[in-house]
């Protein structure tokens, strides 16, 4: 019996754009997947041609503000693709490190998980970090948007945030117009209605 | 190793502990920094601010020794004694040697807290997980409490019960949960101090240090509470005075989970070495339990923090330390005594 499994994504956009074919051959809707996945691949390169090359230190921290995302997380691979850099140099997706280790790294742009139960405001606050160039240039981000399922189209959203957030001085996304134009273009839906 | 020798090792071991802990992390401030930082700091606040050396050194050290490591230690240092003394005092009252903080089913009820919290409810993690320790064993206590009466045996029964109901409410919230919630929660069961700060001093000290010094103020009781129902003859009211004991370490023990996560073995571990060092006698116990269970869990930490370049949870290395020394535990008595 043919057997496919979808939902792994270890290189973006090209793994969600396979799954896309494999859904479209599935449910012979080809045609559409193609549309779907030339959306994304345009955005992606698009955001990755205006890259600069200098390189922002960033930390990604997720459900706590000590759990930060490793190389090897999807949020990484995004960070990476607008021009920055993950501090935290770890293999596996997630790792506990000290408010210590966060100090000597000294993370030029720190974004927050969406899921966090904390904001902004809680770096921000932290004595332990004023030291820290993100907190003294008040560049910490909480993600506005879910990204759900690290495998669905929403993803391209949640990178062009990190865009703006990271370089703002190259990308200026106008994110509630991006945010209709996917919703329209993947998902078939006017956000006015 | 003389009597004087041993109680000298043990007075001086959280201070030798809190010195070590304050000179290591992974951001690297030389030792003649750290004593002058110090020193630097301790004159300002002596002369109130008159006084003050000027200082050539990054803003960063001082954050870090003041606003990193010395709320983190003190934190630690505070859950240790809380979780060594919650230990002692419920090994007496249960008579049982294998006895922990855990019994009344505390963790299991601030896991299941803090898991709706995270995946469920827009609340404090650290307020749900307190309130449904503190449901936990208030529902043991009520279960254990038949015709009247709370036996040991009766208290430790509803404590497995409570237990396993709480565990198998958290296994579905975990079951429900979206994955990245779940991250979250796994990684709060397993114990950290890193996102200590001076707040949490403040929140955990105070009902700490009180419920302490309540248990330090009233451990003669405990010698004739370990006595068991025979303690009745003596003229002790034995259900009174268990329910005050169980209270006060249920509070101590459900603030430090609730701030720090679970952290296993230390009230296990502590009150049996102190046992084996001064023998049995609560007067002693106590304070020793109290005192080794602050140094230990600031050196626990410092591996938790220093021995890899990422933190490795605090759970884990309790477990780690905590599973030899009871192997050498039951080598040396032969399971037998206590």
């Amino acid at each position: 019996m043919p057997v496919f499994r979808i939902g792994h994504v270890d290189k973006y956009p090209d793994d969600i754009c396979k799954q896309a074919r494999l859904l479209g051959k599935l449910f012979g809707k080809e045609e559409r997947a193609e549309e779907i996945c030339d959306y994304l691949t345009h955005e992606w390169n698009d955001i990755v041609k205006k890259r600069p090359a200098e390189k922002k230190r960033v930390l990604y921290s997720f459900i706590f503000v000590t759990y930060v995302a490793c190389t090897d997380n999807p949020y990484s691979e995004w960070i990476e693709a607008v021009g920055g850099e993950n501090v935290a140099n770890c293999s596996g997706v997630w790792k506990s490190v000290s408010k210590e280790w966060i100090v000597q790294q000294n993370p030029e742009v720190w974004l927050i998980s969406y899921y966090a139960k904390y904001n902004e405001s809680t770096i921000l606050n932290d004595p332990a970090f004023r030291d820290v160039e993100a907190v003294k240039n008040g560049r910490v981000y909480k993600e506005s948007y879910k990204p759900l399922e690290c495998l669905e189209p929403y993803f391209i959203l949640v990178v062009k945030e990190y865009a703006n957030q990271i370089h703002p001085e190259v990308y200026n996304y106008n994110l509630t117009e991006e945010e209709e134009e996917l919703l329209r273009e993947v998902y078939k839906v006017n956000s006015e209605i | 190793m003389s009597r004087k020798l041993t109680l000298a090792v043990f007075l001086t071991f959280p201070i030798f502990s809190f010195f070590l802990s304050v000179c290591i992390g992974s951001y690297p401030i030389p030792l003649p920094v750290i004593v002058e930082i110090t020193t630097a700091k301790a004159i300002k606040l002596v002369t109130f601010g008159k006084l003050s050396m000027e200082l050539n050194y990054p803003q960063a050290y001082e954050t870090i020794l003041f606003q990193i490591r010395l709320p983190r230690i003190i934190t630690a240092m505070l859950v240790g004694s809380a979780l060594a003394v919650s230990g002692a005092v419920l090994q007496a009252v249960f008579r049982n040697p294998l006895v922990d903080s855990y019994i009344l089913g505390i963790s299991a009820g601030a896991a299941f807290g803090a898991a709706l919290a995270f995946g469920f409810l827009a609340g404090s993690v650290e307020i749900c997980a307190f309130a449904f320790a503190m449901v936990a064993v208030l529902l043991t206590y009520s279960l254990a409490k038949i015709r009247g009466r709370v036996t040991t045996i009766s208290l430790i029964l509803a404590g497995i019960i409570v237990n396993a109901f709480f565990s198998a409410l958290t296994s579905m919230l975990k079951f429900l949960m979206e994955h990245e919630k779940l991250a979250g929660v796994v990684y709060w069961l397993m114990g950290s101090f890193s996102n200590a700060d001076w707040n949490v001093v403040l929140k955990v000290s105070i009902p700490i240090i009180a419920g302490c010094a309540a248990i330090h103020f009233m451990r003669w009781h405990l010698n004739v509470l370990s006595l068991g129902e025979e303690a009745q003859i003596l003229g002790i009211d034995v259900g009174k005075m268990r329910f005050i004991y169980v209270m006060i370490v249920s509070f101590v023990t459900a603030v430090s989970v609730a701030h720090c996560g679970i952290i296993g073995w230390v009230g296990l571990m502590m009150p049996h070495i102190v046992r084996m060092a001064f023998g049995s006698d609560h007067k002693t116990l106590i304070p020793q339990s109290i005192i080794i269970g602050a140094g230990f869990m600031v050196l626990a930490d410092d591996v938790a923090r220093a021995l890899t370049t990422f933190e490795i949870p605090i759970g884990i290395v309790t477990t780690l330390l905590g599973v030899p020394f009871f192997v050498y535990l039951l080598r040396r008595t032969g399971g037998g005594e206590w």
